[in-house]
């Protein structure tokens, strides 16, 4: 299949099993959401799609475009196609913006200007000089993430709560970014707890995950479920 | 046998006999030689050290300097590498003319001599101006503080002297390769800058591209005067190539109201020793003072500073950033003394250090003293290695770890360069990214 197979996948950190039996397929072009209480392995999972040493893979498989991908160091998997939007990313104290965004562009072949990268994101050109994330706002953040995963030119992308602890005017922006990382043939996983963000992209499909399973998939309609009556009774129903 | 005094004042002698030196100078040199020998000795202090062969050294007819054929290939590959800034490729190839015929130095030079601004060597400086160079010669580094101390005075030559006028703002920063190209490489070469009353100066000294050392031992001093008023500021680069132990002595002044911005970069080299005193002399003195280094293989370092402040409402800023390597060694002292009667004062210093890998040692002693009550003293260190987080980041975006680690390595120190002129901040980048590649 073109895009991202999870295939059973069991995973530990630090001793304890955090995911068992993840099963997902996110073909190309498609734009996917995956719900779950906290703690449910939601961000697990995108770890360890994204290839941190942390989290072991105990038994099962990724494929990117049908090729396994489980034991390649991130960086590989990066170049294969696979961008992670960070649910907290890091500062990089004396990396500014503009090298950083430099640098992805010319490995990705990413023909954008630095500024028209951000503005993509809604973010000034001042930014540029900035350190990455250092005293950025939380919705900056998210949305220079948004900025950076552009330049990489992904064909998936798994995006780690895009919509938590900004405001609207940074949930439309990051939702135009979903809907053109689409319009490019990216295949997109949205993890998300509002469904705020639904009201500006219609997802293909809708996952909800529960204690390390992905225990219902459906349309849009689950989403109206777990909002009514919570994740247990979609399980019911 | 004779004692060490009476060695150093022999040769000290002769090179005050060659500089053609008045004798208030040659003065100085024989109470320094006198001081030697009861002086204590620094840390630093390399455990075979040979007085006589040192002093020799140093009173050489003519300071040597790679000539052009001397310079080899891979050096010159170096050089391309890093891009070298023009006016320094000129002075390592040995090409005096260059400098001299170059326009844009040329028309600078002559700006700055219209504005009144003394730009010679010292050497030439200690004949020519003794109404200025004899108050403040050897007045902020002193010969008391430790043997090298007394014996760079003693064995002083070549070096830059530098003064600004009262009121004279120089607005381009002024290199020391303006005036001088072989007395650079003295081996106890001194830089004398005073910036007079209201005046303001960026002074950049020594040179970043790696200096093939003709000598072992690279005994420098400085010394920086920022008179009530002014504004100096100064970036010292050096980065030595091969065995040469690096011990230079510097000392400064800050006078009432005057700020003293101080960078330095200093990599390569197998010992390096290094602990400027700077005095803050009159009311609301500011001084901030930047120091990256890059230590790797087995080389041993002993780093920091001692400020001293001496009047009300000084502030001061110090921020020490080092990048270790391999098995080398760091010892920071980093050390605030407030006097009596100075109160108000600020004085904050940060040791960051960041340790590539294990088998690198760094000691971090701070010593704040204060003998005023109401002294604003704080120390700040930290010892790590880079962020996991950090790197894992990085190589989510595609960038294979060792990419990761330089970008990070790179990213740490930034912050204290970042002010330089572009080419410079280039060449340090480049000089890092070589370092860290090298096995
Ligand atoms: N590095 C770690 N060390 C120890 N436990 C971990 C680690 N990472 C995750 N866990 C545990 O794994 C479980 C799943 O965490 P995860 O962050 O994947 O949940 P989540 O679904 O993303 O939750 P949230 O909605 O709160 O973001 C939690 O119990 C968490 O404590
Ligand atoms: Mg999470």
């Amino acid at each position: 299949m073109e895009g991202l197979e999870v295939i059973d996948l069991w995973v530990e950190v630090e001793g304890k099993m955090i995911l068992k039996g993840v099963n997902l397929a996110l073909p190309r072009g498609e734009i996917h959401v995956l719900m779950g209480p906290n703690g449910a392995g939601k961000s697990t999972l995108a770890m360890t799609i994204a290839g941190h040493p942390k989290y072991k893979v105990v038994r099962g498989k990724i494929l990117l475009d049908g090729e396994d991908i489980t034991n390649d160091p991130p960086e590989e998997r990066a170049r294969k196609g696979l961008a992670v939007l960070f649910q907290m990313p890091p500062e990089l104290e004396g990396v500014t913006v503009a090298e950083l965004l430099n640098k992805i562009k010319e490995r990705s072949g990413c023909k954008e200007d630095v500024y028209d990268l951000l503005r993509e994101s809604n973010l000034p050109s001042e930014m540029a000089y900035r350190y990455v994330n250092k005293g950025f706002s939380g919705g900056e953040r998210k949305r220079f993430e948004l900025s950076r995963i552009l330049a990489m030119k992904p064909k998936i992308v798994i995006m780690d709560e895009p919509d938590s602890g900004v405001d609207i005017e940074s949930l439309k922006v990051i939702a135009e970014g979903v809907k053109r990382l689409q319009r490019e043939r990216a295949g997109v996983l949205v993890i998300t707890h509002y469904r705020n963000i639904l009201k500006y992209i219609v997802p293909n499909k809708v996952h909800i995950m529960i204690d390390g399973k992905i225990v219902k998939s459906g349309g849009v309609e689950l989403i109206e479920i777990v909002e009514k009556k919570g994740f247990k009774e979609v399980v019911a129903a | 046998m004779k004692s060490p005094s009476q060695i150093i004042k022999y040769y000290a002698e002769e090179i005050a006999r060659k500089l053609k030196e008045p004798e208030w100078a040659l003065r100085k040199r024989i109470r320094a030689a006198e001081i030697y020998e009861k002086a204590p000795t620094p840390p630093w202090m390399p455990e075979d050290f040979d007085l006589e062969a040192f002093a020799s050294k140093a009173a050489e007819e003519e300071p040597l300097k790679p000539g052009e054929g001397e310079i080899p290939e891979w050096y010159k590959t170096i050089l391309e590498r890093i891009g070298v800034p023009e006016i320094e490729q000129s002075m390592l190839a040995g090409v005096t003319v260059m400098v001299n015929e170059n326009v844009v130095y040329e028309a600078q030079k002559k700006e700055l001599k219209r504005k009144g601004v003394i730009l010679e060597s010292l050497d030439e400086a200690v004949r020519r101006h003794e109404n200025i160079v004899k108050e403040y010669l050897h007045r902020a580094q002193v010969p008391e503080v430790h043997k090298l101390a007394a014996l760079h005075i003693a064995l002083r030559r070549g070096g830059t002297f530098v003064y600004v006028p009262k009121g004279v703002r120089v607005p381009f920063p002024v290199q020391a390769f303006f005036v001088i190209t072989e007395e650079q490489l003295a081996q106890t070469e001194h830089t004398l800058i005073i910036a007079d009353e209201n005046s303001y100066l960026h002074f950049i000294e020594g040179c970043i591209v790696p200096i093939p050392a003709p000598y072992s031992m690279h005994l420098g001093g400085s010394e920086f005067y920022s008179l009530k008023g002014a504004r100096l500021r100064i970036s010292s680069l050096e980065n030595w190539i091969g065995k040469v132990i690096h011990v230079p002595v510097k000392g400064a002044e800050v006078h009432e109201g005057a700020r003293l911005e101080e960078l330095s970069v200093v990599m390569g080299g197998i010992r390096v020793g290094m602990r400027p005193r700077i005095r803050l002399i009159g009311k609301g003195a500011k001084l901030s003072f930047n120091s990256v280094a890059f230590l790797r293989n087995e080389m041993k370092s002993w780093s920091g500073s001692t400020v001293v402040h001496e009047a009300p409402k000084t502030n001061s800023s110090i921020v020490n950033r080092t990048v270790m390597k391999d098995s080398s060694s760091d010892e920071f002292l980093g050390e605030i003394i407030v006097k009596k009667g100075a109160k108000g004062v600020i004085g904050h210093q940060a040791c960051n250090t960041l340790l590539l890998n294990d088998g690198a040692i760094n000691t971090t002693i701070p010593k704040l003293v204060s003998e005023v009550s109401d002294a604003d003293l704080a120390h700040e260190g930290t010892v790590g290695k880079i962020g996991e987080d950090q790197v894992f980041y990085l190589r989510s975006m595609g960038f294979a770890e060792h990419e990761a680690i330089q970008m990070l390595t790179l990213g740490f120190i930034d912050p204290l360069i970042q002010d330089l002129p572009a080419d410079y901040v280039r060449a340090i980048r480049e000089i890092v990214k070589m370092t860290l590649n090298a096995a």
